[in-house]
């Protein structure tokens, strides 16, 4: 392994061994290899500690202990503050991300607290709004309908429910429906857009919040129950007349 | 969180300090959460975060700067690895293969940390050449460097003990 060609493929050796090495390199260092008894002993060293850390490494790895990731939401939620002076867009990214990190912690806080608290309740569904529009919120001009979302929450998520009717121009326009997880349970959540806003509203199954409406991470929110049933809508903040037209087309659509 | 916390503790080498460590990588990610871009690997991007918050404690520390790259180090993994055939059924890789996880875990802490940090990131985080690279903010050319090496005095190192063990 002393000649310019052995050293000048020693980095790609790793590359080959964990398979991110290109057709080409991987070529050449095939040809080397059959040649060079120094550099496919090498290659082989790489092969065999690349398998035992991928297939054993992480036995090795610590687990977090429990109580950090407490510390963790504690200190994430004493971090939280709305942002107000940017566009829809790049506030739906940043908090994209921030819900994405949240939710990287693990349903470990967020369960113990949703139950207790409307507004940490609110808080999770601002997320959630803004990790499903990013996920599942392009708008391509396309309308669910009632029954399409219906038959969908049912085929998907085994969900028997009623979508709330249409009732005007100030319900918006269905994009999609997906299902939310949250403290306590699971979420409908259905996405609209509102003159080009995203709008969700969520549906919570045997939880009844009282009438609110909340402000925060950003957004609005108004809270209301029916039927052993809470509705949450959440909007961009400045959104909060929009939103209480549309609950009250919604409440009255569902009488 | 549990990836991240064993990766500070692979960093740190100790539980505190990768508490403290995990804990300051969630404030700043969500501190600098506009500047995540959607559609990329958050895991790389937390990693980047951490990686670099262990480097800026180690520099307010003052402490020496690991050579990764020295001489010594090659040189170490060379001898001790043309010593022995790494045959996929040699009496190596049966003896790589018998080591035990703290085996693995001593012989992993032991490594120079750039070497530690890209073997964990690569080999047992699976992130890609290019998310390493970024995450340590060192050339594509530097990750696969240090991964020959790494591997290489891992390697060594592992055979040495298993071979110390079954003398």
């Amino acid at each position: 392994m002393t000649n310019t060609n052995c050293e000048h493929l020693q980095p790609l050796l790793a590359a080959c061994a964990d398979g991110a090495a290109s057709e080409a390199d991987r070529a050449l260092v095939t040809t080397h290899v059959q040649t060079c008894a120094a550099c496919a002993h090498a290659l082989q060293v790489q092969q065999l500690m690349h398998q035992a850390m991928a297939r054993r490494g992480r036995a090795t790895a610590d687990v977090a202990p429990p109580g950090l990731r407490t510390r963790i939401a504690a200190n994430l939620a004493a971090e939280r503050s709305p942002v107000i002076d940017v566009g829809w867009r790049t506030r739906l990214s940043a908090f994209a991300a921030a819900a994405v990190v949240v939710l990287a912690l693990g349903a470990v806080a967020l369960p113990v607290i949703t139950g207790r608290s409307t507004v940490v309740l609110a808080a999770q569904l601002a997320l959630d709004h803004l990790k499903c529009f990013t996920i599942d919120g392009h708008d391509h001009g396309e309308v669910l309908s009632v029954a399409e979302a219906e038959a969908e929450l049912l085929n998907d998520y085994g969900w028997q429910l009623s979508v709330p009717p249409s009732a005007g121009a100030d319900q918006g326009r269905l994009l999609a429906v997906r299902r939310c997880l949250y403290g306590d349970g699971r979420a409908a959540h259905l996405l609209y857009r509102v003159d080009g806003e995203p709008v969700s509203l969520f549906i919570l199954p045997g939880l009844e919040r009282p009438v609110d409406q909340l402000s925060l991470l950003g957004h609005d929110e108004v809270v209301w129950n029916a039927n052993g049933r809470t509705f949450m809508l959440v909007g961009n903040a400045g959104s909060r007349n929009q939103l209480l037209q549309m609950a009250s087309n919604l409440r009255n659509g569902a009488e | 969180m549990d990836a991240l916390y064993g990766t500070a503790v692979r960093l740190a080498r100790s539980p505190d300090a990768a508490q403290d460590l995990v804990q300051d990588t969630y404030l700043k990610a969500f501190r600098a959460r506009d500047r995540f871009v959607p559609g990329t690997n958050l895991k790389a991007w937390l990693y980047t975060i951490l990686h670099n918050t262990w480097r800026n404690r180690r520099r307010d520390r003052a402490r020496s700067r690991v050579e990764a790259d020295s001489e010594a180090v090659d040189q170490a993994a060379d001898q001790a690895g043309d010593m022995v055939s790494a045959a996929p059924d040699s009496p190596e890789a049966l003896l790589v293969n018998a080591a035990l996880s703290d085996e693995l875990r001593e012989a992993l802490d032991g490594l120079p940390e750039a070497f530690r940090e890209a073997i964990w990131l690569r080999d047992v985080e699976e992130l890609t050449y290019q998310e390493i690279a970024t995450a340590l903010d060192v050339p594509i050319g530097t990750v696969m460097s240090r991964l020959s090496r790494g591997r290489k005095q891992l390697h060594a190192t592992l055979i040495a003990a298993r071979a110390a063990t079954n003398r």
